[in-house]
């Protein structure tokens, strides 16, 4: 359909405030809330992390297309709420302790939600403790990243801290960030590491069907 | 041929007797001071008050002993200030250990962490406990409606406005005369290649003033605004540029610019973007350079910058630092075969992110090696390290590292 078409579009291009206008329009006209969702902005976010992954969009340009997403998005979360429509899991997200570092891990987490996730950003200098209580208040993954060597090691302390809280099996953890490595996070007991925004969509949506 | 003809031989493209080694000549081939008190024990050389020039990343001053112990040819303008006790006040480092810093940069205790002010009493960078460098605490433009007026003022406000020596001790009346005199000095008293490290950021200054995310975004959705104050910006450092090479110019070798343009993965902007939004602006400023001084212009760029090198070459610099190369795009190998009569390759001698920190002091050795036979052939490489050897390095590991990189003799 046309409009969901130009949403599409909108999200992709970066046009946060025609972005709006269409979820508007498009609700106006008795268009689902959830079909808005789904076919306009996860389906443009999708392409977007296409694109920047083949190197055809560069990040000024995917950060623009998330904040149109979320725009977009804040106007359809009190109908995807009267609509039941669920998210497709919980994910608390933070830098770890000692590090301040928030860019990259702002741009997973608005990857994330533009493809139906709900998001709990717990911020930066995130302790442990922090993590253990997102998890005990329902979220399904943990995604931690962290821009300092000196600081990637409080990863593995946060591991340690959940599966001394009894909670490693009710919660799957991801890591990232430019230190991190597939090894690292094999080393330190994570479920999955992504190198980039976009990757860390299908790497949650992997480590949530397994 | 003295350290000074041995780096620029370099920059010309012209094989050396020995490699060029630079520790220390800039805020990204320095040492943690945390690190370096090791290495001084290490090479049994007598205990010294550490002295931490850079505050933000919280680097120490190379003492010449361990300069001469490893035959560095480069040493930082800012070297022949501050040599006063007096502008230098007593700090103790993350780990306890007692430093001195700076006399403007003296951090302040609040909660459980350490901060830096502006002039007019803002905290405009912070330390938690638990970590080892200061971070921006204050983005003037990252809330506010953005006065691009007001820019100095806002500048002033920024983390990265705080200056290592001389800093404020060649502002007043007498600041001229005196960084004159402190250049001159410096010039008359080393064989080494003198780096005026100066800026002239665009990219940085946006970020440090709107945030990193807002401003990449602006660059995306406002190009006007973003055009408007990179002009600014470059209308300052043009003017900045007439004074400083006014008074230095004729006793450094190198002048350092500084533009985080990368990412591990990828440059963070388009080369499209940077053409649209930089490489004039890059270009001017290297001309002008050019027209003031017979200096080199080194850019400081983080990152894989690989896409934006031929832009980067037409813009006018004549060195890149510090080719990050566990980058992808920034293989020694390709960027020498591709690059490498176009522009100097100031680093990339050896990994900092993983090997330097955590691997042998055999692998070490190997890996400097291999790097230095690849980014030697035909001149145009100057060693350093990746990056700042970080406070985990172990002193056997820099020692490895840079004898291998002194070892490796060419034939003329």
């Amino acid at each position: 359909m046309a409009l969901i078409e130009e949403l599409r579009e909108a999200v992709v291009d970066g046009q946060a405030k025609l972005a709006v206008a269409k979820v508007t329009e498009g609700l106006d006209e008795g268009l689902e809330a959830g079909t808005l969702l789904r076919e306009g902005l996860i389906s443009g976010m999708a392409q977007v992390g296409k694109l920047y992954e083949e190197g055809e969009i560069f990040v000024p340009e995917m950060l623009v297309a998330a904040r149109a997403m979320t725009a977009a998005l804040g106007v359809l979360k009190p109908h995807l709420i009267e609509e039941g429509v669920a998210s497709s899991g919980k994910v608390a997200i933070g830098t770890t302790q000692g590090d301040l570092h928030d860019i990259g891990k702002n741009l997973v987490a608005m990857m994330l939600e533009g493809s139906g996730y709900e998001i709990v950003d717990l911020g930066v200098d995130v302790p442990a403790d922090k993590f253990i209580e997102a998890i005990k208040d329902g979220a399904n993954v943990v995604a931690m990243s962290a821009l300092l060597t000196t600081t990637m090691t409080n990863m593995q302390v946060a591991i340690e801290a959940i599966k001394a809280a009894g909670l490693r099996d009710k919660v799957r953890i991801i890591v990232g960030g430019a230190p991190i490595t597939k090894s690292y996070a094999d080393e330190i007991g994570a479920d999955g590491y992504a190198e980039d925004a976009s990757s860390a969509v299908r790497l949650v949506k992997e480590v949530l069907a397994a | 041929m003295n350290s000074r003809d041995r780096v620029l031989t370099a920059l010309n493209h012209e094989e050396t007797d020995r490699v060029p080694i630079d520790l220390s000549s800039r805020r990204s081939s320095g040492i943690a001071a945390l690190a370096y008190p090791r290495l001084r024990a290490y090479l049994g050389l007598e205990t010294k008050p550490i002295r931490v020039y850079d505050i933000i990343q919280q680097l120490a001053i190379v003492d010449s002993d361990v300069l001469d112990r490893f035959d560095v040819d480069t040493i930082e303008l800012g070297r022949g200030f501050a040599l006063d006790d007096a502008d230098w006040a007593d700090w103790t480092l993350p780990d306890g250990s007692p430093c001195q810093v700076p006399i403007w940069t003296l951090p302040e205790r609040v909660d459980n962490g350490w901060v830096l002010r502006s002039r007019t009493g803002r905290v405009i960078a912070r330390m938690p406990d638990g970590a080892l460098y200061f971070e921006s605490a204050y983005f003037p433009w990252a809330e506010n409606d953005a006065d691009h007026g007001a820019l100095p003022e806002a500048m002033a406000e920024c983390m990265w406005s705080i200056p290592s020596p001389p800093g404020p001790l060649v502002e007043g009346p007498d600041g001229d005369r005196l960084l004159v005199e402190g250049a001159r000095r410096l010039r008359e008293g080393s064989d080494r290649a003198i780096v005026g490290v100066y800026g002239c950021n665009l990219l940085e200054w946006g970020q440090y003033l709107y945030r990193n995310d807002n401003f990449l975004a602006l660059l995306a959705a406002e190009p006007d605004h973003a055009h408007d104050v990179l002009e600014r910006l470059t209308q300052l450092h043009l003017a900045g540029l007439e004074k400083y090479l006014g008074l230095v110019g004729p006793y450094i070798d190198i002048i350092g610019f500084s533009d985080d343009l990368g990412m591990q993965t990828g440059p963070m902007i388009s080369p499209r973007m940077y053409r649209e939004f930089f490489k004039p602006r890059h270009g001017r400023m290297c001309q002008r350079v050019k027209e003031l001084a017979d200096v080199k212009i080194m850019l400081h760029s983080c990152g894989d910058i690989r896409l934006l090198l031929p832009d980067l070459i037409a813009a006018g610099f004549d060195a890149v630092n510090p080719v990050q190369i566990s980058c992808k795009g920034m293989d020694a190998t390709g960027l020498k075969r591709d690059f490498g009569k176009d522009i100097t390759f100031w680093g990339g001698g050896c990994d900092t992110q993983w090997l330097l920190s955590h691997g042998t002091p055999e692998a070490v050795a190997e890996h400097v090696k291999q790097q230095v036979e690849i980014m030697r052939q035909g001149g145009g490489f100057v060693f350093q390290q990746v990056h700042n050897i970080l406070a985990d390095v172990p002193p056997e590991n820099i020692v490895a590292m840079l004898d291998t990189a002194r070892g490796l003799v060419q034939v003329s």
